[in-house]
């Protein structure tokens, strides 16, 4: 498993692994879990939503203005999210960094953008609805440790795919996954 | 690393200050505006290869150094930030052990001839 052609060159070891990408998959599998259980009361199939610390201000964030922005509940789309960065983060064999360039990419940006749109629902509960949500919480913490052990497989596969410009190969045909270029290209 | 788990506990710091010292909703607002945001960098910044988000951390600070003035703070809240900002601004310049080389890290997207290159070069003649 530890095959040196694995680990990207000039690299200490291989991000693609499945102990570096595991602990990711089951952090995103926490996400979609409290992510799926708000939406179930911004869908009003539960009564009420647990918070051991701020009480009934959990419900007032999740009938917020702000979370009926989109036709549909904003955690119905956090947990969307979730569930891409679970299956992009299992998609592909431990030298996906060079052989499935686009699912590492689409996972980053995945992992990326859902990030952010935490800190900013984290930031507009006390400014603009004077109230705090335990879960929503949780999960803007989840979805900001995931940033950075994603980003060294994206690292690893845009430096390939900067390789591979570099020889004159097509860009192109290297990030769907070339076969012919993975052989010429380390 | 420890220097950034003092700053992310600094932004909690900030998180909470308000409801704990009754701040007016001006000085609160930014409190509540910043310390996601120092928590944010700080947590990017644990990882070696994010190491230097840290240096985001040195404009949130600097914010918490203007902002008592130019937001015309009460007193408690003027402390507080002027403090943590401080603190911050010290606690980001620490960078601790980057043992891992990544390859040439993400500056090598933009150099002539990043380390991931040579080492393709280097063990081709082998």
């Amino acid at each position: 498993m530890s095959n040196s052609s694995e680990i990207p060159p000039g690299w200490d070891y291989n991000p693609s692994t499945w102990p570096q990408r595991l602990p990711l998959v089951f952090v995103a599998l926490a996400g979609v879990g409290i992510a799926s259980y708000l939406s179930l009361y911004q869908f009003k199939l539960i009564g009420s939503v647990w918070d051991p610390f701020f009480g009934n201000q959990t419900e007032k964030i999740l009938t917020s203005p702000v979370s009926k922005l989109l036709p549909v509940p904003d955690a119905l789309l956090g947990a969307f999210g979730y569930v891409v960065d679970a299956l992009t983060g299992v998609i592909g064999g431990t030298e996906r960094w060079k052989t499935k360039p686009w699912i590492v990419i689409v996972f980053g940006v995945a992992v990326g953008p859902l990030g952010l749109v935490s800190i900013l629902l984290v930031i507009s509960q006390p400014v603009l609805f004077g109230a705090w949500c335990t879960l929503c919480l949780c999960s803007a913490v989840i979805s900001v440790v995931m940033i950075s052990p994603a980003m060294d497989e994206m690292l690893a596969s845009l430096q390939f795919l900067q390789r591979v410009k570099r020889s004159g190969n097509s860009l192109w045909k290297a990030f769907w996954g070339d076969k012919e270029i993975i052989k010429r290209i380390q | 690393m420890w220097a950034q788990i003092i700053n992310i506990v600094i932004g909690l710091g900030l998180m909470v200050a308000p409801s704990i010292l009754k701040f007016n909703k001006v000085d609160a607002d930014n409190n509540h505006i910043v310390g996601p945001l120092v928590i944010t960098f700080a947590v990017i910044s644990l990882w070696e290869i994010n190491r230097n988000a840290r240096w985001f951390n040195i404009v949130t600070g600097s914010w918490l150094l203007i902002a008592p003035f130019v937001l015309a703070f009460t007193f408690s809240a003027k402390i507080v930030d002027l403090i943590a900002g401080v603190l911050i601004i010290i606690f980001s310049f620490f960078s601790g052990k980057v043992k891992r080389k990544y390859g040439g890290g993400w500056r090598s997207l933009f150099q002539k001839h990043p380390l991931h290159m040579q080492a393709v070069k280097s063990s081709s003649f082998k």
